[in-house]
């Protein structure tokens, strides 16, 4: 994994409003344990892990924004290429910000950084 | 000659200052025809050998709406006919008065009207120009009696009636017209669809809508809608205007979040409870500026709103505990990383307002960075 490895972030339905992802979608929720789940941009590509996320794993993706590696770092967050539960999985580790508003500031900043990058997929259901 | 007769109150914002809307004096129109129905009842009551009652049983007696007083607006209705006294059948009319601001109270008590169902119908027009929050208060001897949107409900459900109509704003997506019949078919937001009929005067911007329906635009349709007896919308009777909405239309987003079941994030996710919805819908549009750029809307894993908006180089959260009416609100300038942490009550006075300066403060140093 490179500085430039973009990290796919599969974005909820309910997370879009106009076809713009809210910052939510860029933290991790409480129950996560501080890890946000991307996909490895590295061993997979955006439209391959929309279809595994929603038809392999089941779950809802509206689409896939990215952002990258440095993106992470700049923020304090230490992306780690982990392959679990599956092989292209990587964790974005929130644990090193301890204070709630400096979460929401990082997040802030991902989705920002993700939004300027644009759709990588965009399903049309 | 005149003689007093009713004096209903009408209470609400709209009525403040003493004034009454035009468009409810139609709703009084209505009143008067059930009033002259309900004499007639009387009378019959009073005469068991005839089968109908006299031709010209209300010929010389009239409604007149006399005058508003001071109140919130007081209405006064008198009576009217053309000799020194009144005619015999006007007795009828203040029996007939007496049984309909009963059948009111028992309403609003809960309790079944004592009025018959042909003649409680007519509460599916009297009453339908009231909106959420207002309501008419008829004096009795007993004591005043409150006729609001939810007691005019009960009384139309007593009716037993299959449709019932009310005056509405719905948002909805236009997905079919039908020329030949002079018709268009519509979605809302929680994916049902009914009928509508089309009018010279709105046909464009129905048309517009349609070309519009892939690109999620939805429109705010006003008129006279149908529902039935579960409250489902089922179409308009007729329709007064149709207009473009906001892209970022907060009731239409509220709406949509409100269709939401917990679990909705993959299993995680409280779904925010409608009556929460309603009370932020209602106290955003009571308290948020309209000179300040409308927030895009998403709901929380925790049964919350959060709000934001993207404003130059500033990213703006404002994240809303339903239960507690607090928001956390932050700011943070994507540039050189300054930010602000704030907290409102929303649910205090000034809760509001402190948050309308706080984004004025961003918008203003936007606009002077444009």
């Amino acid at each position: 994994m490179t500085p430039e490895t973009l990290l796919y972030r599969q974005i909820h339905p309910s997370f879009v409003q106009n076809d713009r992802p809210t910052s939510q979608a860029f933290r991790p929720t409480p129950k996560d344990e501080n890890k946000l789940s991307a996909y490895d941009g590295d061993k997979i590509q955006s439209q391959a892990s929309w279809e595994h996320y929603t038809s392999k794993l089941g779950l809802a993706s509206l689409g896939v924004m990215a952002i990258t590696n440095a993106v992470c770092t700049v923020q304090s967050l230490i992306v780690a290429a982990d392959g679990t539960p599956f092989p292209e999985h990587c964790s974005i580790d929130f644990s090193g910000l301890t204070k709630e508003p400096d979460i929401k500031k990082a997040a802030k900043n991902l989705q920002a950084s993700a939004i300027q990058r644009g759709w990588q997929f965009r399903s049309t259901q | 000659m005149t003689e007093e007769f009713l004096k209903p109150k009408l209470i609400g914002e709209r009525f403040s200052g003493h004034a009454v809307p035009l468009e409810l004096l139609k709703d009084f129109a209505a009143l008067q025809e059930m009033l002259v129905e309900v004499a007639k009842w009387k009378y019959l009551q009073e005469h068991p050998n005839r089968e109908r009652v006299q031709r010209n049983f209300a010929k010389d007696i009239e409604l007149q709406l006399a005058g508003v007083e001071e109140g919130s607006a007081i209405l006064a209705i008198v009576l009217s006919f053309p000799l020194l006294v009144p005619p015999e059948n006007a007795k009828y009319f203040q029996q007939a008065k007496a049984e309909i601001v009963e059948s009111i109270a028992q309403s609003a008590e809960g309790h079944i009207p004592q009025l018959p169902p042909d003649y409680l119908i007519y509460f599916d027009r009297f009453g339908r120009g009231l909106r959420s929050g207002e309501s008419i208060e008829f004096p009795r001897q007993q004591g005043a009696v409150t006729f609001n949107t939810d007691v005019r409900k009960q009384l139309i459900r007593a009716a037993k009636v299959e449709t019932w109509t009310e005056e509405a704003a719905l948002r909805a997506k236009i997905y079919e017209v039908n020329l030949a019949q002079d018709s268009f078919e519509f979605e809302l937001s929680d994916g049902s669809r009914a009928k509508a009929p089309m009018d010279d005067k709105y046909r464009d911007t129905v048309l517009e809508a349609l070309k519009a329906y892939h690109s999620e635009a939805f429109f705010l349709i006003q008129g006279v809608v149908q529902r039935d007896h579960l409250d489902k919308v089922k179409g308009f009777e007729s329709i007064e205007h149709v207009t473009a909405l906001d892209p970022l239309d907060t009731t239409l987003r509220l709406e949509q979040i409100a269709q939401l079941k917990d679990g909705w994030l993959d299993g995680k996710g409280v779904a925010p409870t409608k009556g929460k919805l309603n009370w932020l819908g209602a106290a955003f549009d009571a308290g948020f500026s309209p000179d300040l750029p409308l927030p895009y809307l998403y709901p929380t894993v925790e049964g919350g709103i959060q709000a934001e908006w993207s404003l130059h180089d500033w990213s703006v959260t404002l994240e809303i505990n339903l239960e507690t009416q607090i928001g956390e609100y932050q700011t943070l300038n994507l540039k050189d990383q300054t930010s602000t942490d704030l907290q409102f009550h929303f649910g205090e006075p000034g809760g509001w307002e402190q948050l309308n300066q706080a984004l004025k403060q961003i918008d203003a140093q936007t606009v002077e960075a444009s």
